[in-house]
């Protein structure tokens, strides 16, 4: 068993008050009590939802993205907390709190910095077929210009050693953040691996995450950052 | 002169004119209105005397004055099109910072 207090999960959220409360549930009932969620501008209940919990609550007034949110998480996390682990956790209800503990074990006892969770090493359920192909084709370019060998690259669900984000720092605001993740892990020699996870996609987080289209975008980030930086 | 010239010509010594009291009333730097005034001189006189731009895009192997000034335009709108995406770029980094900034300070003042 791991100690789960030496463990903090931060969590973005954009108007996700549908599924907010399930989410921080499973988690707090999984034993993970010290959540960080960043609410990212949302115009719904969220952030009503979410003060009702025993949480570490920060706010972003407008929308700044999942990249701005996690840095203003962690900026908060290594200012105010001791805790040695963070995990990166989605708020829309695809992951599973039982693979957090599989996400920290190589950090606590194997000596990795970071831990990347894959859905193509582990399990996915209802994953729409154009998104796996985007997913496929994005791992692809990002092995490529990465020199790496991972099977996901754009899952949020993942672990790093608190050490590590006193050398990374999101500067990429949007959803390219993973990338630029990838980047600076690999940049700075970090240890990593990845482990398998299970995400289940359903209609809610399906028309809640990234759109397809938001390949494009990512996708001139990675040159714009690989070859124009 | 034609009309033509004497239309765009008006309208480019209009734009001059407006910059230059912009200047005395010292709103844009001199470095930059003199930048500013050699480009619109330029296209003042390639506007007045069209067949000398034949001469200048000879120079660099174009058949007409013309195609060497859309190459040209094309150029400078490809490069203010860099810059703004680059200000646009400090623009939103700088709200991200602002914004994280009132985040962390409000978790501060709620302890």
């Amino acid at each position: 068993m791991i100690d789960k207090n030496k463990i903090v999960v931060l969590m973005t959220a954009l108007n996700e008050a549908k599924v907010i409360s399930n989410v921080l549930n499973g988690l707090i009932n999984s034993g993970y009590k010290n959540i960080v969620l960043v609410d990212d501008g949302s115009t719904d209940e969220t952030y009503n939802i979410a003060k009702r919990y025993d949480i570490f609550l920060l706010r972003h007034v407008v929308n700044r993205g999942k990249g701005a949110s996690l840095q203003t998480g962690t900026e908060f996390i290594l200012k105010n907390t001791n805790f040695e682990v963070i995990v990166h956790f989605d708020a829309d209800g695809q992951h599973n709190p039982e693979d957090i503990e599989n996400l920290v074990r190589p950090i606590l006892e194997e000596g990795f910095d970071v831990v990347f969770g894959s859905r193509f090493l582990g399990e996915v359920e209802n994953m729409p077929y154009i998104r796996k192909i985007v997913l496929k084709f994005g791992i692809l370019i990002s092995n490529f210009l990465y020199g790496v060998k991972l099977t996901d690259v754009h899952n949020g669900l993942r672990a790093f050693k608190r050490e590590v984000f006193k050398k990374i720092v999101f500067t990429e605001d949007r959803f390219s953040y993973a990338s630029e993740l990838l980047e600076k892990v690999v940049k700075n020699g970090f240890k990593y691996k990845e482990v398998p996870v299970k995400i289940v996609y359903t209609e809610y987080s399906i028309s809640k995450g990234q759109k397809n289209i938001n390949a494009f975008n990512i996708f001139f980030h990675m040159i714009k950052r690989r070859f124009f930086a | 002169m034609l009309k033509y010239q004497i239309f765009f010509g008006t309208i480019v010594l209009l734009i001059i004119l407006k910059k230059f009291f912009a200047f005395k009333r010292k709103e844009i730097k001199g470095s930059k209105f003199f930048l500013f005034l050699i480009f619109w001189l330029s296209v003042f006189l390639a506007i007045i005397f069209p067949e000398e731009t034949n001469k200048i895009a000879r120079f660099f192997n174009i058949t007409r004055g013309a195609d060497f000034f859309i190459y040209i335009s094309i150029m400078v709108i490809f490069y203010l099109l860099f810059k703004i995406y680059q200000r646009l770029e400090n623009i939103e980094g700088n709200i991200t910072k602002i914004v994280r900034e009132i985040a962390l300070l409000k978790k501060e003042e709620d302890k």
